[in-house]
């Protein structure tokens, strides 16, 4: 079917297709899988409402004034799927919580705000792993996603609805959040492209929180020029986030240079296919006119660690919020704090409350300091040791994820060994930068069958250098 | 090393998180939590001068908006009390916190 927005956008303007064909089209694509993939937490009722309306629009205008329409509704009639943490007003947003079940958004997000002023049509929220904590949506209340390109394997996480979503061809774009892997390492896995924009540029206005020094709303999709462009329409600074800031980077480099740290393809649990497809995308770059290096940069080997106790400590202090008093459900016993403890206990999954109690570990009297403040010490100084670098080259490159995508149920009983997945990822969160993950190999799959799973490259890029990674992504 | 975590330190972390906690998820989350501090105590077993955290513009800076009133239509008190699960005449309904309530 449609491939990707320009497509679209040039057979709306040919009159070849209407909005609720490609509306219509997702929604069968819905109704056909999604009781078995797990993908949409809910399809929106007011959808073809929608796209009749924008039909309607575009009826009695000529194709020149479709096209002149189009260029300033980049998105028209669009369908976008949305992770289930980002408000739309009216609209349920669970988190794929059991304590958020029935929350209705009392306002948009301003990423859904500036979709919507672009002409995107929304047509449902897809699942998560419950407030974005996990890799796998294992720890969605409302059951695991299944990977469409084999239904025994995760799709990852925790935008894992949003990254199937795209590959079983159940919206052109979807959005995500991204707090140490949640776009990357679910685009990997389910061989989509998945943008972790520069932190601040795009606004959390609307997002759940997790760690807000970490978390960054971006796009999906199976094309780099919509990941472009959604990107651009989503970005900019933003009155209801203050860590909003200003514009990327313009492309002005006409020779793109790679780093590969040492670091990176030492690691244990990267796979020899791994590391050749990653030989093999040097030599594919250098025959572009690619100067492509190794580097070393040391304090990558505690960025996990800093993330698992920066992100916990960020998680305790921004739960505190889901006390069963300000939103959602309650559970009602004799006394207010009782009510507290059974609202918190039974309503949130063992992985949220396990990312709570250690952060209120990380952060407790004798703790603090041997664990928080010295990780806020490592953190700046891994962000000088990364812009150092970027003085030297433009993009850091790396695979998304040691491996392709684990079956569903393997690492649900040790935590740590789902963090581990996260070792590529987390170091972009950790300095702030734009990472992006885009399909580059397949595994030999299992023996005797033909089923090979996908697995991304990851290109970082220095603060507001979205620009970089586009157009190294476009040179594969 | 620090000492490792034991069932009770669980039990008053959740405590103070204000989360009940089944006997099965204390002796879980216990192990869970010991291996998971194994992996960063890396960063406490490091020595690190703090010098960077007294540094001027250590800290991301916040772009404080002007503190001007504004009209506005975006929410309304309505909108956002509606959303806890206990209201009243535009006020978040709590329990008593004295006593049991009824």
């Amino acid at each position: 079917m449609i491939q990707n927005i320009q497509e679209f956008h040039s057979q709306l303007i040919d009159k070849k297709i209407t909005i609720s064909d490609l509306v219509n089209y997702y929604l069968k694509n819905i109704e056909k899988k999604n009781k078995d993939l797990n993908i949409y937490l809910e399809v929106f009722d007011d959808v073809l409402t929608i796209a009749k309306q924008y039909d309607a629009e575009l009826e009695n205008k000529s194709s020149d004034e479709i096209k002149t329409f189009l260029e300033t509704k980049k998105l028209f009639g669009v369908p976008v799927a949305i992770k289930d943490n980002i408000l739309i007003k009216g609209k349920i947003a669970s988190a794929s919580s059991k304590s958020l079940e029935k929350y209705v958004a009392s306002y948009d997000a301003t990423t859904i705000v500036k979709l919507r002023e672009a002409g995107a049509i929304f047509l449902g929220r897809v699942n998560m792993d419950e407030f974005a904590m996990g890799g796998s949506t294992e720890n969605s209340a409302y059951g695991v996603t299944k990977n469409p390109l084999n239904k025994e394997y995760v799709a990852g996480g925790s935008s894992g609805g949003s990254a199937a979503a795209i590959s079983a061809d159940m919206a052109l774009i979807t959005l995500g959040s991204d707090t140490g892997g949640s776009i990357r390492q679910p685009a990997s896995y389910n061989g989509v492209i998945g943008l972790k924009p520069t932190y601040g540029s795009v606004s959390r206005h609307g997002l759940m929180a997790m760690a807000s020094s970490f978390d960054v709303i971006g796009p999906f999709s199976k094309d780099i020029d919509d990941v472009k462009m959604v990107f651009e329409i989503i970005k900019g600074q933003d009155e209801l986030d203050s860590t909003t800031h200003g514009e990327m980077q313009p492309m002005t480099k006409n020779k793109i240079k790679v780093g590969i740290p040492n670091e990176f393809i030492f690691t244990e649990g990267v796979s020899e296919e791994v590391k050749e497809s990653i030989k093999d995308v040097s030599e594919k770059l250098k025959a572009q006119g690619v100067e492509v290096v190794d580097i070393s940069i040391p304090l990558l080997k505690e960025a996990l660690a800093l993330y698992y106790i920066l992100v916990p400590a960020e998680v305790s202090s921004n739960m505190a919020r889901y006390d069963g008093v300000r939103y959602g459900e309650a559970v009602s016993t004799n006394n207010g704090i009782e009510d507290y403890l059974q609202t918190r206990g039974q309503l949130l999954g063992p992985e949220v409350k396990r990312r709570i109690i250690l952060g209120t570990y990380i952060l407790s009297a004798g703790y603090h300091d041997a664990y928080y403040k010295k990780a806020l010490i490592f953190r700046e100084k891994l962000i000088q040791d990364v812009k150092e670098k970027f003085k030297d080259v433009d993009v850091i490159l790396t695979p998304t994820t040691p491996d392709t995508a684990f079956k569903i149920g393997e690492k649900v009983t040790d935590p740590l060994a789902l963090y581990l997945a996260d070792i590529f990822t987390v170091t972009a969160n950790l300095v702030g930068m734009p990472a992006i993950s885009v399909p580059y190999m397949t595994d030999k799959g299992e023996t005797g069958t033909e089923n090979k799973m996908p697995l991304g490259l990851q290109f970082m890029a220095n603060t507001d250098d979205e620009n970089v990674l586009f157009s190294i992504v476009k040179m594969l | 090393m620090t000492n490792p975590i034991q069932e009770s330190d669980i039990t008053n972390l959740a405590n103070l998180s204000r989360i009940s906690l089944t006997e099965a998820e204390t002796t879980k989350f216990t192990k869970d939590i010991q291996a998971i501090v194994g992996m960063i105590d890396v960063v406490n077993s490091t020595n690190v001068s703090d010098d960077l955290l007294k540094q001027e513009g250590f800290a991301p800076i916040n772009k404080i908006r002007e503190d001007i009133q504004k009209e506005t239509n975006y929410l309304t008190p309505q909108e956002i009390v509606s959303a806890a699960p206990n209201h009243q005449d535009n006020s978040v309904k709590v329990k008593k916190i004295l006593g049991d309530n009824e």
